[in-house]
C-alpha cells in the first residue's frame, strides 16, 4: 500500500472500527464494484462521469464517460479472504523460497444465487479484467478508501448454485 | 499387454567397448534428418575407441554421415565413416574414424535410424521407432487404428522429428515427452495396447468417444450444488512464444519466434489484454511445423476454457477414461444464449473411482461444442430464415 492514508482512514483505524472492502472491476463494458459491507454514500456521485450539458462537445474528441461507465455497486460479496503474499509451500522448501517471487493475490466470494455473475460471465470478459481492491471504514467516503491492490481477475468460479468465486493476483 | 511403461529404457555405455575415453558414457540413438535443415542437425558423438581414434554417432546403424566437425571446423580427410560398423563384434553401430587424434570435440551431420531403407522422420513412427528399439516393444503393443491416424495427422502436420536419444528415462517419461512438442498424447487403451495421439490441427470433437450424458440435478452427487466449474487465466492463450530445432551438440535452441498470433487470437487480446505462453519444441527442426503447433495452440484457448468437478453417483463414470466425452446439463453454467449450460459437451481429463461409496469424481474440460438436434425436411421447419439451418441446438434432458 504505497499511497498516503487519510485523516478519516487513520482515525477511524485508531478507533478501530470494522474496515470494508470493495473489488473494482474494469471489464471492456465498465466498471462494476462489489463489496460484503456497506458502500459509501458517495460511490455514484464520485462515479457520476460526464454530464450532458455544453461543456462537453459530441465531436469525438471526448468519449462518454471517459470511456468506461460505472455500470454498478452491489453488496453482493459474501467472503473476502486473506490478502496472499508469499510462498505456499512454506515452511518446507525454503530453498524453493529463494527462487520464486509471489504476486500477491485475493479470492472474493460473491452471491450467485441470481446467477448474475454466470450471465455477466457469458457476456463480459471478466477473466483478466483489471482490479483494484480498496480498503476503507463504514460510513467513510470513498475517498478515504485505501487502494491495497491492483491487479487483474486470474481465476473465475461458479461453485454449486449459489456461489462464485474471483481470484484476483496483482499485476 | 505392452512392456511396462514405468520400467527404465537403458541404453548401452561406451564401457562395452575395450579402449572408450568414458565408460559410462551413453551410446546414443539417433532418428531423423540430421543431415539437411539450418544448422540443426549437429550430432554429438562417443569416443569408443582412444587408441585407434573412433567415435560412435549412433549405437544403430544409419542412413548417411555426410559432415564431419571437429570444434565446429569442418574436416574433408583424415577421418573414414561407416554407417554399419561390426565394430569389436558388438553390433552394428555408426562410427568415424580418425587417422590421428583429432585433438577437439567430435561431431557430425547425417541421417539416423532407417526402416526399409528410410529414414525414420515421421513423428508417430519415430516414436513407436525408439521404443521397439530401445524398450523392447513391437508392432502389436501399440493400438494400429489410432497410430495409423497418428502417422497420416504427422504427415498432414508436417512433424518431423530429429532427435538424440542420450538419456535413460521410463517408456512412459519418454512417450510424455516426445509427445508434448506436437501436443500429442498417449494413453493405454482398454486392450492394453498403447495409443498415440497426434494432431495437425485444433482436435475434433469424435462421438464414437460420447460415453454419456449428465444431467447435474439427477447424476451429480448434491446434485446442482455439488459442480465446480472453474476458468483459470492459465488456460487462456493469445501469443505463443516458440523454441524450436534443438541443436543437442551445442544443447542449444535455433528457431524462435516470441510472438506467434494468428486473427482469432488478436480478437482475444482485444478482449482479455495479450497473454503469451512459451512452448518448447524439441526434435521439431522445421518453422512451417512449429507454426502449425503454435496455431493449434491458439485455436484452442483464445477464449477461456472452463474445467468443471463433480462427483457422479450409483456408479456412473466407473468406465470413463481420459479422452472421453460427455454431454453436460448443469442450469447454472454460463452459456450465451442465457439457458444454463444445456447439452454442452466435456471432454473428461481425469477420473478418480471411490470404490468404498461407489462415487466417480470427474474433472473435464470444455470443448466448445454443443450436442445438436436434427433437423428434418419437413413442414414443420420453413426456410425462410426465421431458422438457422442445421444449428438447432438439443435442449433434450437425456434420461
Amino acid at each position: 500500500m504505497s499511497e498516503r492514508l487519510s485523516a478519516a482512514f487513520r482515525s477511524s483505524l485508531r478507533e478501530g472500527k470494522t474496515p470494508a472492502v470493495m473489488l473494482w472491476l474494469n471489464t471492456l463494458k465498465g466498471t462494476r464494484v462489489f463489496s460484503a459491507d456497506p458502500l459509501p454514500a458517495d460511490i455514484f456521485a464520485a462515479q457520476a462521469g460526464t454530464k450532458f450539458n455544453a461543456a462537453v462537445m459530441f465531436d469525438a474528441s471526448v468519449m462518454f464517460n471517459g470511456g468506461s461507465l460505472f455500470l454498478a455497486a452491489e453488496r453482493r460479496a459474501l467472503k473476502v479472504g486473506a490478502l496472499k503474499a508469499g510462498t505456499a509451500s512454506m515452511p518446507e522448501n525454503l530453498v524453493g523460497s529463494f527462487r520464486r517471487s509471489s504476486r500477491r493475490s485475493l479470492r472474493v466470494v460473491l452471491a450467485n444465487d441470481d446467477r448474475a455473475i454466470t450471465k455477466l460471465f457469458a457476456k463480459e470478459p471478466l477473466l483478466m479484467a483489471g482490479c483494484q481492491v480498496k480498503v476503507g471504514f463504514i460510513g467513510l467516503a470513498l475517498t478515504d478508501y485505501a487502494t491495497v491492490l491492483e491487479g487483474r481477475v486470474e481465476r473465475v468460479e461458479i461453485r454449486g448454485s449459489f456461489e462464485a468465486a474471483l481470484t484476483v493476483k496483482e499485476v | 499387454m505392452a512392456p511396462g511403461l514405468d520400467a527404465k529404457i537403458l541404453l548401452a555405455k561406451a564401457g562395452r567397448y575395450s579402449n572408450p575415453a568414458n565408460e559410462a558414457d551413453i551410446l546414443p540413438v539417433v532418428i531423423g534428418d540430421h543431415a539437411s535443415g539450418s544448422g540443426f542437425g549437429l550430432l554429438p558423438t562417443v569416443e569408443i575407441d582412444t587408441v585407434n581414434h573412433v567415435f560412435l554417432v549412433a549405437d544403430h546403424a544409419v542412413g548417411s554421415l555426410t559432415n564431419v566437425y571437429v570444434d565446429g571446423v569442418e574436416q574433408v580427410s583424415g577421418f573414414t565413416t561407416s554407417v554399419s560398423n561390426n565394430y569389436e563384434g558388438q553390433g552394428s553401430v555408426a562410427t568415424i574414424t580418425f587417422s590421428s587424434d583429432p585433438g577437439g570435440a567430435v561431431t557430425a551431420r547425417g541421417e539416423g535410424l532407417q526402416d526399409a531403407g528410410s529414414t525414420v522422420e515421421s513423428w508417430a513412427d519415430a516414436v513407436v521407432a525408439y521404443l521397439r528399439l530401445k524398450g523392447g516393444f513391437k508392432d502389436g503393443d501399440f493400438d494400429q487404428t489410432e497410430l495409423a491416424r497418428s502417422r497420416s495427422q504427422s504427415a498432414a502436420g508436417g512433424y518431423e522429428m530429429a532427435w538424440v536419444f542420450a538419456e535413460e528415462r521410463t517408456a512412459k517419461e519418454w512417450l510424455t515427452t516426445l509427445m508434448a512438442p506436437v501436443l500429442g498424447s498417449h494413453d493405454l487403451g482398454a486392450d492394453g495396447r498403447v495409443r498415440l495421439f497426434v494432431h495437425a490441427g485444433r482436435p475434433k470433437v469424435d462421438l464414437a468417444r460420447l460415453v454419456g450424458h449428465v444431467v447435474a440435478t439427477r447424476d451429480v452427487k448434491e446434485g446442482s450444488q455439488g459442480v465446480h466449474l472453474t476458468y483459470d487465466a492459465a488456460n487462456l492463450v493469445n501469443s505463443v512464444s516458440a523454441r524450436w530445432g534443438w541443436n543437442f551438440a551445442e544443447s542449444k535452441w535455433m528457431g524462435a519466434e516470441d510472438n506467434w498470433q494468428t486473427a482469432l487470437s488478436e480478437k482475444s487480446q482485444n478482449l482479455y489484454g495479450e497473454v503469451r505462453r512459451e512452448h518448447l519444441m524439441k526434435g521439431l527442426k522445421d518453422e512451417a511445423a512449429a507454426r502449425k503447433v503454435a496455431e493449434i495452440i491458439l485455436d484452442i484457448q483464445p477464449e477461456p476454457v472452463g474445467v468443471a468437478t463433480f462427483k457422479l453417483e450409483h456408479m456412473k463414470g466407473f468406465g470413463w477414461s481420459p479422452g472421453d466425452l460427455f454431454g453436460f446439463t448443469w442450469m447454472w453454467g454460463p452459456d450465451e444464449l442465457d439457458q444454463g449450460m444445456v447439452n454442452r459437451i466435456f471432454r473428461v481429463e481425469a477420473v478418480s473411482v471411490d470404490l468404498a461409496r461407489l462415487e466417480a469424481k470427474v474433472t473435464a474440460s470444455e470443448t466448445g461444442y454443443y450436442l445438436a438436434g436434427r433437423v428434418f425436411f419437413d413442414a414443420a421447419v420453413k426456410f425462410d430464415a426465421s431458422k438457422r439451418f442445421g444449428a438447432k441446438r438439443d435442449l433434450t434432458v437425456y434420461a
